[in-house]
């Protein structure tokens, strides 16, 4: 069905673009676990609240609700790094903060439309799950480029690689040719 | 820091597209319509002040600085439905805003807010900041959107056209900025 796989390569690139500002803040692997770990937690929180709220509430009511529970569970994620490690906090809680604003959150927040997609939105769990990865594999990959090593202390690395890499500009130019390459392979799959 | 400090530091060096990679996607704001562009810049103004003013003078003090998002999402629902009550009150039909536009300016208005908040604290420059943030962000999408006009006269690589050279061409801006930005910004500011 070349239609539905293009739909879904569709989605998976608009999915891709609304997650950029995460992938460009994740420029370590440190950074990567917090910023996944806390995009997993809030992306989880908006589909479950969209999923449990009454549909007679309205599809408004429903979105503010869930939104309301990501924002929350962005605050909770945020203060349990404050406790556990307040420096970390100090340098990231604008990043973190945004993890609850992205594009797949809100989407995430919608209430499925159909009955059908209703009982298919658990795969937004799923989704939440392969987007928190992507996150700390971004961040792993640029620590690794831009160091020569990865480290879960955070501290100067004396090391230097590619300084662009730890850099939006460098985040920037990685995710293009990261999506050229995948596109290559998506074509060469296709032809086969 | 005077006017043209701030306008140079967001259009350059603190530019939420090429700082934070927010994308715009299907013309978040029409960069055409001066109309648009001016109401997008009041709107982050309001935005910074609000976002600046909770944080510094509300939250921090009481140790609450993690609940900054559920503030500025309390904000933007109730602005959202201040307006919905304006409409209705008025007989015009209201935006539907469960669309990927509606979601990326929510985006882009907060990240207009976060950075003009890091930087400043009198209302004056909250205001003139998140203002400066939104015509930054304006800019930076009008120069993306005439790369790309562009790059579609050459020879592309068919692997690279559309995001891979839309993202290739932002971080190589991004790149520019940031020497524009280290080059000049530092003495204007001092």
């Amino acid at each position: 069905m070349p239609n539905d796989d293009r739909t879904v390569t569709t989605r998976a690139w608009a999915a891709f673009v609304g997650l950029t500002p995460l992938l460009v803040f994740s420029n370590g692997l440190l950074i990567g676990l917090v910023l996944g770990m806390t995009f997993l937690v809030v992306h989880s929180t908006a589909s479950a609240v969209a999923l449990l709220v009454p549909v007679s509430f309205g599809r408004r009511r429903i979105f503010v609700f869930s939104m309301a529970g990501a924002m929350i569970a962005a605050s909770v994620c945020a203060t349990l790094i404050r406790i556990i490690d307040p420096l970390l906090f100090e340098s990231a809680f604008t990043r973190i903060f945004l993890t609850a604003y992205t594009v797949p959150v809100f989407n995430a927040a919608v209430v499925p439309a159909s009955m059908a997609d209703r009982e298919r939105a658990w795969e937004n769990m799923a989704r939440g799950l392969g987007y928190g990865l992507a996150i700390v594999l971004v961040g792993l990959v640029r620590e690794l480029m831009a160091s020569g090593g990865v480290t879960m202390v955070q501290a100067i690395n004396p090391s230097v690689l590619l300084p662009i890499m730890a850099q939006p500009a460098g985040a920037m130019v990685l995710l293009g040719l990261v999506a050229a390459g995948f596109r290559v392979a998506t074509a060469r799959s296709v032809n086969r | 820091m005077s006017i043209f400090g701030l306008a140079f530091y967001f259009t350059f060096g603190g530019n939420i597209l090429v700082q934070w990679g927010v994308f715009p996607s299907a013309r978040t704001v029409r960069v055409g319509s001066w109309g648009a562009s001016f109401a997008f810049m009041i709107a982050a103004a309001l935005a910074a002040v609000f976002d600046g003013f909770i944080f510094r003078y509300t939250l921090t003090p009481m140790g609450l600085e993690s609940m900054a998002p559920v503030t500025f999402a309390l904000f933007v629902f109730g602005i959202y439905a201040a307006i919905r009550a304006l409409f209705s009150t008025i007989n015009k039909p209201f935006f539907d805003p469960f669309d990927e536009r509606s979601f990326q300016l929510t985006l882009v208005l907060y990240a207009a807010a976060m950075t003009a908040g890091q930087c400043f604290s009198s209302v004056w420059l909250l205001l003139g900041g998140g203002a400066m943030a939104a015509l930054g962000y304006l800019a930076a999408t009008r120069f993306l959107d005439a790369i790309m006009e562009r790059l579609e006269l050459e020879p592309v690589p068919a692997a690279f056209r559309g995001a891979p050279i839309r993202y290739i061409s932002a971080g190589l801006m991004a790149l520019a900025f940031s020497g524009v930005d280290a080059s000049f910004f530092a003495r204007i500011s001092g």
